[in-house]
């Protein structure tokens, strides 16, 4: 309870953190925020309108209030460039991302089980030699440099998928599938390699057990105590570090929809940062430390909860 | 154990192997061209036209030239001046400010350890690549900021590494008895257990400068880094994967191959060294 409360804590003041950053942030944009949402031809009387509407002329604190009152509401206020309102922008664009990651969660996890399990079951040797080279490698990969090969390889040369564009799954799952393929695999590389190096070296401390080597001695094969005894252990922390990984997937996931111009969260973003549409800005960096900290937390707690050492060493 | 014996006898002969030397000497090279790239017989990495548009790489131009007739080397070349600044400088103000925290607050412990370390790890829950995106939304984005805000997300990260080694060491019996013999605590900090968790700072350095680089090489490919026709690693993949990846693709291979490389020694250079310096420490 004592462990619950202290992460909880710990998230209320990252949450209020965040806030102040974002609260802030809008005060460092150079010129008047009401300037700012009106756009360059608003008139005098329109800015000191805005002004008193926002709040600008009272206090800072009580601005903050206004401003906290205003985002848990929902009003991140309207896009400088286009008039949309942040919230039907962000709205249009999570879901796409929120495809992303769990896409390539997916394929992450079906590549990394059946490739650690071979190299844990046969530890140093060939196998496994090549393959902890091969996700030291993906590792040290940014995906800015894997998505130019992949989009060279695969849409390029063999012409298999399409190189960037988008297709929501409600108009054809088909070429949705094709399209969101090469992000999701230079996506789950990276998270391939981080799965793959734990849930091996795992596996391998779990076959030296006494259990594993019983069931050994009982003449049961390796692979059979993988799956019936070890893989329940292994499995915790493996969703525990999927879910610390959130935010290097969130990030990675920006960076890869920029690169495939896929219109989620971080094509929103680094639109608004090249337009300087500081409210859109505000809004998408704002939640998504948010939902990391909420995430990071929940992880946390269920894995408290599951495991009870953790909630001793606390 | 018996390997363990073997290699106290012949501990001076403890090989790193030879991949970690020519690891070293790429990065040595690299850091050496970047700092010498203006001294050096080289083309200018801006001129256009120096030579054909999309030519292929010959004896005069050893990486071809890109789209505007610019030379492939000379612009890698250059390119690595603003990764190695960026990676190196950055780490560096990163291990000096969240080191120096890290055994202050690993050796003091108490109240101001409790603070310290939850600060970090409230910092380390924010998204690196949005803190740099907000950085550079505000402020203008030129080298100077960059390095300063990778410095600044390398701080709790190194401060975390340093404080739990400095735990560990101020728990051995030799700073116990240092401080029973009345040594003073800047004497303790800087002459006993500084040179003690040395090692761990350079292999959490090394690995800091290989991140470093990507961070800025993203920053750089979402055309946030250093502005154009400067040339960066990060940008030079941007420029070509986006519009001659199906004409020519070696203008994105160079800097790809030259981000890759140095990444990978910094990280196996790194690997190797705590593979090195744990198994020392277990024989003392």
């Amino acid at each position: 309870m004592k462990f619950i409360i202290k992460k909880l804590s710990i998230l209320i003041v990252t949450v209020f953190i965040a806030s102040i950053f974002g609260f802030i942030f809008e005060h460092l944009i150079p010129g008047n925020p009401a300037v700012a949402i009106l756009g360059p031809q608003a008139t005098p009387h329109n800015v000191a309108v805005l002004t008193t509407k926002l709040g600008l002329n009272k206090s800072p604190v009580q601005q903050y209030f206004t401003w906290i009152k205003n985002f848990f509401t929902g009003h991140f206020g309207y896009a400088y460039s286009s008039g949309d309102s942040v919230k039907t922008l962000i709205a249009q664009s999570y879901t796409e991302t929120l495809e992303l990651i769990v896409g390539s969660q997916v394929l992450a996890f079906l590549i990394a089980i059946p490739i650690s399990v071979r190299a844990a079951v046969k530890p140093n040797k060939i196998f496994d030699k090549f393959t902890s080279v091969i996700s030291f490698g993906f590792y040290s990969f940014p995906a800015f440099v894997v998505a130019p090969i992949l989009i060279l390889i695969f849409a390029v040369k063999l012409g298999i998928v399409p190189a960037s564009g988008y297709v929501g799954p409600s108009q054809s799952i088909g070429q949705n599938i094709k399209d969101m393929a090469l992000p999701c695999i230079t996506l789950a590389l990276g998270s391939f390699a981080v799965y793959s190096q734990i849930l091996r070296s795992e596996l391998v401390n779990l076959l030296k057990e006494d259990f594993a080597l019983f069931a050994k001695s009982k003449g049961i094969s390796k692979y059979k105590i993988v799956f019936k005894h070890c893989f329940r252990l292994s499995s915790l922390s493996l969703v525990t570090i999927s879910g610390l990984q959130i935010s290097t997937l969130i990030t990675g996931a920006f960076v890869i929809e920029y690169i495939f111009q896929l219109p989620g969260l971080g094509t929103l973003i680094i639109n608004a940062i090249n337009s300087k549409d500081y409210l859109v800005i505000q809004a998408v960096s704002v939640l998504v430390v948010m939902a990391v900290a909420t995430i990071n937390t929940l992880v946390d707690i269920s894995y408290a909860f599951l495991d009870p050492r953790i909630r001793r060493e606390n | 154990m018996k390997t363990d014996i073997t290699t106290k006898k012949h501990r001076t002969k403890v090989k790193l192997g030879i991949f970690f030397w020519l690891c070293t000497f790429w990065i040595v090279a690299v850091i050496l061209v970047a700092v010498l790239a203006p001294f050096l017989p080289l083309d200018s990495p801006n001129k256009t036209f120096e030579c054909q548009p999309f030519l292929a790489p010959n004896t005069s131009h050893i990486f071809g030239c890109d789209d505007l007739g610019r030379d492939m080397f000379s612009r890698v070349i250059y390119g690595s001046r603003v990764s190695m600044f960026v990676g190196i400088v950055s780490i560096l103000i990163g291990m000096l400010i969240g080191g120096t925290l890290g055994m202050i607050s690993g050796f003091l412990g108490k109240k101001l350890d409790t603070f310290l370390n939850t600060a970090a790890n409230i910092i380390i829950s924010f998204p690196t690549l949005i803190f740099l995106l907000a950085v550079v939304a505000v402020f203008k984005h030129s080298l100077i900021v960059i390095t300063l805000s990778i410095a600044f997300i390398s701080i709790p990260l190194l401060f975390r590494v340093i404080r739990s080694a400095t735990i560990a060491v101020s728990n051995k019996d030799f700073i116990q008895a240092a401080i029973v013999l009345g040594s003073s605590k800047f004497r303790i900090l800087f002459v006993e257990i500084l040179p003690n968790i040395l090692s761990l700072g350079i292999i959490y350095g090394c690995l800091g400068i290989g991140s470093a680089i990507i961070a800025e090489g993203t920053l750089a490919f979402l055309g946030l880094s250093v502005s154009l026709p400067t040339p960066s690693w990060g940008n030079m993949i941007a420029e070509g994967a986006q519009s001659y990846l199906r004409r020519d693709f070696l203008i994105t291979l160079w800097p790809s191959i030259f981000i890759i490389v140095t990444v990978v020694c910094f990280n196996f250079i790194s690997q190797r060294l705590e593979h090195q310096f744990n198994s020392s420490d277990n024989k003392v």
